[in-house]
């Protein structure tokens, strides 16, 4: 759908500015690329500003699947050969990931997110190349981004957000959906839309990702593999497959197992085909897995059908007792990979007060030495044996403090320092290095690297820990403005929730639940607008129920309260897209029709008089239909100004009920007349 | 553990033998091996573990240096006495990594080869010394 409008509730999550966003190079393209016509030449140079993305983009567009070709070995070559938008695409997507941190939503499973995003990536990437139709890039980048919007909601919303995990773990995605809309009046697929169009993503790629959000929740039957939206859905299956735990639902078990069995017949394969594109998919996840640091394991065909067996024992079993849920299978394919039972089970047992230390040192005696000074006074500690691998820690655990030794081979401490202080997590960090000698032209360079504090080697405990002590302070007050960042963002998103409330029941007409004359007259305004600047159409269709004093005078207000929601409830529910009905008074109301001309608004408001008629209202002591009067007036009938047009339709309606009621009138059904009146309005 | 019991020390690590390569300075330092001690909670274990993690890393070290002054290769050499003056220093041998500090700072300076060399000698014999009084202590002696 093209130019739909921002939901206010996206905005609220975005004035957050805690959503999950590209940083460095990533906002730089975005800067770059915030128009069509940016600067392929500029992207390609903030591109390489970073190389470790130019590496994967690279390394992305000289995959295997395009064999045959001569290897890229630039920015610019990648360019000319995908296109500098896909090669946009994939920058933001790698960017994305690479500001990743394992966030405050206690109960939301950060690693298992990243592993199933990275998995989809791929199964979709490979599935392009066996069917066509989609560049394999964008399925990989749409893959990645598919779920986005829940790791936002898990992001901007920690706490409540872990609450809607938990009320419904292991229930359907509709469930899912149904409590994020309660809880925040907007769901993950809306909110992943909203930040792709944000990112300057194409609105056909972020709708197709959204379809891909809400068509996962019906059967796979009728799903070809024609649309990337499909593509994703079945990618999902495959990577969903291949991150069975112990603790995922039967019934999810057995909805992907339907879908791979409608994979095999879409793609006609037989099990030894899909084993190969399994072990084909899963040998890709684990070289990615590898390069971005995101867990990933060792997956068979096999293995996943003997998973899905079992999960569909497990599900049938659940449906003949009729239990809902709560029957495990213990279906293992990814052995390695943290269960959301694990993740609740920290959540609840949450070690808060723990300060996380990571030591680094390639002697491995100073390592033991070391990691036992620090667990003796109650660190919790990790260590690595050299720079690079204590990197991936850091990004991965986000430790509190760091002791580092200066002489690794390699990455030194100081370049460790360096480039943690490059990156989000690494730059609030604590970092002490040791070093063995005290020269003092090593030691400014050490704190202009930005290193808090040194220890000479061989370390005395005593005075490491005086040093670290410090440390503590520091970290201690960090967690403490971390922790009023926090809370002042809750109350900030509270407010704005409370405020937004405030301001739909303003708009909100309380009988009926539909919008009331204030909003409606705001949307008229803002449509007639719309129509003057870009010539697009629109209608106003003014609805009056037939008799309505009657029902009131015979069977009392409560009942003629009941027929006024009936009545509105039928109309709405005939409403597609952006139609939108409003109460404006008494028993009249008003449609508001975007994109109709004076023809498709008379059909629309004969299917809603019909609808109404059908409609039996049941209140006590009446049961019986009402009908309605219609008058249309339409932009293209050329009025001068709102007043005029809504008159029109008043008087439209009015011609209906003196012509008998329970009918359609336009109100120029002269098209002569209409013609007269457009002529006016270019000369007005 | 037996070599917890000192002799003219009291009840700490022994401070053992006297090394003819450093004009008769002590091998293993008794102060640094009871911190050692005192680091793993008493545990002798712990001591055990440390002191077998050293020999086993020393042997790469050794032999790093070996080829390094055969070399003559300043920068392997640099690197392997670097590694082991702190993880010497930790198990007790601290002349050996002074000896070791001292062949570092020559590697360092680029001092000619025969001053390199004949420290580095040193180092290769007060390492002998410190590896049969460690295994002495594990009590593989």
């Amino acid at each position: 759908m093209q130019n739909r409008v921002i939901p206010v509730e996206f905005e609220e999550l975005k004035s957050s500015g805690t959503l999950p966003s590209p940083a460095g190079v990533g906002i730089k393209i975005l800067e770059i690329t915030r128009t069509d016509e940016f600067s392929a030449d500029d992207m390609g140079q903030a591109i390489m500003s970073d190389s470790s993305l130019t590496g994967r983009v690279l390394e992305l567009a000289n995959s295997a699947d395009r064999a045959g070709q001569e290897p890229i070995t630039t920015v610019s070559a990648a360019i000319m050969r995908l296109g500098a938008t896909t090669v946009r695409n994939l920058a933001l997507a790698f960017s994305v990931i690479s500001e990743r941190d394992n966030g405050a939503c206690n109960g939301f499973n950060y690693p298992l997110y990243w592993s199933g995003s990275l998995a989809r990536a791929v199964a979709a990437k490979s599935l392009s190349v066996h069917v066509g139709g989609v560049s394999s890039e964008e399925a990989y980048v749409a893959g990645l981004l598919a779920e986005v919007g829940v790791l936002a909601l898990a992001t901007v919303h920690s706490e409540p957000y872990a609450k809607v995990l938990l009320e419904t773990r292991g229930q359907p995605m509709s469930a899912v959906l149904a409590a994020e809309n309660t809880a925040f009046d907007i769901d993950h697929s809306t909110v992943g839309y909203c930040m792709m169009l944000d990112w300057g993503l194409p609105d056909s790629f972020a709708s197709a990702v959204e379809s891909f959000n809400l068509e996962r929740l019906s059967p796979a039957g009728d799903v070809t593999l024609d649309t990337l939206s499909d593509l994703l859905r079945f990618a999902d299956a495959i990577s969903s497959a291949m991150l069975l735990t112990a603790t995922t639902p039967p019934r999810r078990i057995n909805e992907v197992g339907e879908q791979i069995e409608r994979l095999q017949e879409v793609l006609g394969y037989s099990d030894a085909d899909v084993a190969r594109l399994v072990g084909q998919i899963a040998g890709e996840w684990s070289r990615w897995g590898e390069r971005l640091d995101i867990a990933t394991c060792d997956v068979s065909f096999e293995s996943i059908k003997e998973a899905i067996r079992r999960g569909r024992e497990a599900f049938k079993k659940e449906v003949s007792l009729q239990t809902g849920g709560g029957i495990r299978c213990e279906s293992v394919v990814a052995d390695n990979i943290v269960t959301t039972e694990d993740v609740v089970e920290d959540a609840r047992g949450l070690v808060a007060e723990k300060i996380k230390v990571l030591a680094v040192d390639d002697d491995p005696v100073a390592l033991r030495l070391l990691v036992t000074v620090l667990r003796k006074q109650g660190f919790d500690v990790s260590f690595a044996k050299n720079g690079a691998e204590a990197m991936r820690i850091s990004m991965r655990e986000g430790p509190d403090l760091i002791v580092a030794d200066q002489e690794m081979p390699e990455m030194s401490g100081l370049e460790l320092t360096r480039a943690l202080r490059r990156s989000k997590r690494g730059a609030s960090m604590y970092i002490v290095l040791l070093t063995g000698a005290q020269e003092e032209d090593l030691l400014v360079e050490a704190f202009e690297s930005g290193v808090d504090d040194y220890v000479q080697k061989p370390f005395d405990a005593r005075h490491l820990m005086a040093r670290l002590r410090a440390g503590m302070r520091i970290v201690g007050l960090q967690r403490r403005i971390e922790e009023d960042r926090r809370t002042i963002l809750r109350q900030l998103a509270d407010k704005n929730n409370f405020n937004r409330k405030l301001k739909m029941l303003s708009l909100t007409d309380l009988l009926t639940e539909v919008p009331n004359r204030r909003h409606a007259m705001e949307r008229v305004e803002s449509e007639w607008k719309s129509s003057v600047r870009s010539g697009s159409q629109f209608a106003v269709l003014m609805v009056d129920i037939d008799r309505f004093k009657a029902v009131n005078d015979t069977y009392g207000h409560d009942v003629g309260d009941v027929v006024l929601k009936s009545t509105a409830q039928a109309i709405s529910g005939t409403l597609r897209g952006e139609n939108q009905v409003a109460r404006l008074g008494g028993e009249e109301f008003l449609i508001i029709a975007r994109g109709a001309n004076a023809e498709d608004a008379r059909v629309l408001g004969e299917r809603v008089r019909l609808v109404v008629e059908e409609n039996v209202v049941e209140a006590e002591g009446f049961r019986d239909g009402v009908t309605i009067s219609i008058g249309v007036a339409s932009f293209d009938q050329g009025f001068v100004g709102i007043s005029e047009m809504m008159k029109a339709a008043d008087d439209a309606v009015y011609q209906a009920k003196t012509l008998g009621r329970n009918q359609v009138r336009s109100a120029r059904e002269d098209p002569q007349e209409a013609d007269g009146l457009l002529a006016r309005r270019k000369s007005a | 553990m037996h070599f917890m019991k000192t002799s003219g020390d009291s009840g700490g690590p022994q401070a053992h033998t006297h090394s003819p390569e450093n004009g008769g300075g002590v091998v293993l330092d008794a102060k640094a091996l009871r911190a050692l001690e005192d680091l793993g909670g008493g545990d002798t274990a712990f001591v055990a573990e440390i002191v077998e993690l050293y020999l086993a890393e020393a042997v790469t070290r050794m032999h790093e240096m070996q080829v390094g002054l055969d070399g003559p290769e300043r920068e392997r050499v640099l690197q392997a006495a670097h590694a082991l003056k702190s993880s010497s220093a930790h198990v007790g041998a601290i002349e050996f990594a002074r000896c070791c500090a001292e062949l570092e700072v020559h590697c360092r300076a680029g001092d000619g080869s025969d001053d390199l060399v004949l420290t580095g000698r040193r180092a290769v014999a007060m390492y002998g010394e410190v590896q049969s009084a460690l295994k002495a202590l594990l009590g593989e002696s």
